[in-house]
């Protein structure tokens, strides 16, 4: 193996990051925490269910649902005055804090709750 | 709100290196030749403490407490104690630059031996938490297991069951680095289980089964089995290959990968490399498997007596089907070690979200104050 050999490597894996534009994950709270929150936020350190840092907890679908709700984190039909995604653009809060979600990522959770019925 | 806001930076950096695979290689070791444990971390062996003198810039006596106090041969004591002061930032945020300080690790450790089998224990404090219920959640038991080894040192076969971080990749000591915050084995994330392998200066491998932890709330939420086996050709160069499966009630996970080092003689540069694939479905989700993609190389120098340089590049991509999920990081790390117990370390981070559009950026400097009891 020569250097040569790893960095091929490397750039290989950083050419792999062309991927389709269209973003067709599901819009869904179940995949979002798994996918999204539980690696994201949901960390043993942070937001999990035994430190419930501020009171909140993403690592698993029922705790992220608890969580929303307790919370008013997601206004339905409003992502744009949603706090979950206010916090995830950096408006007043930068979550998380040193490694923030990609725009995709975000984008995603508008289309949840942007696809949830505003309340009468 | 600012208070919270540091209490989620520290938590996200906090638990922070313990070892460094970067002597591995040139000494023609594994983790196990200078860690008791070996998934490396944790207390040190005899070649451990001896490697922490050598490397030492003014020695010092690299025994526990200094060599003030005596342990019978049974017995083997220490632990890690970290504090870092720095600044972070992210590119868009209305919080822009924001300063830290933080203890970043408490850990003690316990090894008691006899005739081959040892008991082992690492207690700490899990990171700055904003606990405001019982203070005992503080505290955390990372690894707790009982361990055979065939033979007295680094090399034979050993086997272990407990609470322990299974065996997959390089064991790269900065978490934040993607192959272990993004990876199989992030932070805090030691399973139960048993585990097999075996141990030379030429070769290792590792065989794995772990279920997640069912007393405290889990990092890893899947069961399942992990391996990492690695060939050795001297002191030039290392290659290695790993897997690992995991299965929770949410997803199914599985890891393949390859790791390489390289020692360059002329620069007197060691490479290291690894390459993880990620598999991933959803339980429920049929059309939503994902594969993910996480590499890493890291280039350390041996600048002079004491001091070691690490120049890291890493790529994550979350899913490759999609545009605009890769981040990319570059890493500059300075270790300084004074004394056999002591290191003086300097970090930096800058990570870029996808790259080619010039997404967001984001980024560290942390001054760390690293002893060695």
């Amino acid at each position: 193996m020569t250097a040569r050999t790893l960095l091929a490597g490397l750039v290989a894996l950083a050419a792999a990051a062309c991927g389709d534009e269209v973003d067709d994950r599901p819009a869904t709270l179940e995949y979002i925490t798994v996918a999204i929150l539980r690696p994201s936020c949901g960390t043993v350190s942070c937001h999990s269910t035994g430190t419930m840092t501020e009171d909140l907890a993403f690592d698993t679908i029922e705790a992220a649902r608890e969580s929303i709700e307790s919370k008013g984190l997601v206004a339905p039909g409003r992502p744009d005055l949603s706090p979950l995604v206010l916090v995830m653009r950096g408006v007043d809060l930068q979550m998380p804090p040193e490694a923030p979600l990609p725009d995709k990522d975000i984008e995603l959770v508008e289309r949840w709750i942007a696809s949830m019925p505003e309340p009468e | 709100m600012r208070a919270a806001i540091i209490a989620l930076v520290l938590s996200a950096f906090a638990g922070s290196a313990h070892a460094y695979p970067q002597f591995t290689l040139s000494q023609a070791q594994t983790c196990a030749a200078c860690h008791e444990s070996p998934s490396g971390g944790g207390l040190l062996t005899d070649m451990g403490r001896f490697t922490a003198e050598d490397l030492a810039s003014r020695g010092g006596d690299p025994e526990f407490l200094n060599g003030a106090v005596e342990l019978p041969d049974w017995l083997a004591l220490g632990g890690d104690l970290r504090g870092a002061l720095g600044a972070s930032f992210v590119t868009d945020s209305d919080e822009g630059v924001w300063p830290l300080a933080f203890p970043m690790q408490v850990d003690f450790y316990l090894r008691a031996e006899t005739r081959g089998v040892s008991a082992n224990a690492t207690v700490g404090l899990r990171g700055s938490r904003t606990y405001s219920g019982d203070p005992l959640s503080f505290l955390v038991s990372r690894e707790h297991f009982l361990m055979w080894k065939q033979e007295d040192g680094a090399s034979g076969f050993y086997a272990r069951a407990g609470r322990f971080m299974p065996i997959v990749g390089l064991r790269l000591a900065e978490h934040t680095f993607y192959p272990r915050r993004y990876g199989p084995n992030p932070l805090y994330a030691e399973t139960y289980g048993v585990s097999a392998g075996w141990l030379s200066g030429g070769f290792e491998a590792h065989l794995t089964g772990f279920i997640h932890d069912p007393f405290r709330e889990p990092q890893e939420h899947g069961d399942g089995a992990a391996l990492y086996a690695e060939k050795r050709f001297g002191t030039k160069a290392a290659i290695g290959v790993t897997g690992r499966f995991a299965q929770s009630d949410d997803d199914t996970r599985i890891v393949g990968g390859l790791t390489g080092k390289l020692w360059l003689d002329g620069p007197g540069i060691l490479l290291q490399a690894e390459g993880l694939a990620t598999q991933q479905s959803f339980d429920g989700l049929d059309d939503a498997d994902r594969t993910q993609l996480i590499g890493q190389l890291l280039a350390s120098y041996f600048v002079t007596q004491g001091w070691l340089l690490d120049v890291g590049l890493g790529h994550y991509d979350e899913d490759i089907a999609i545009a605009g999920l890769d981040r990319n990081s570059v890493d500059v790390n300075l270790h300084y070690f004074p004394w056999s117990h002591w290191e003086f370390l300097v970090t930096t981070r800058l990570q870029v979200i996808d790259f080619t559009s010039g997404g967001r950026s984001s980024g560290y400097g942390l001054f760390q104050i690293h002893y060695r009891l």
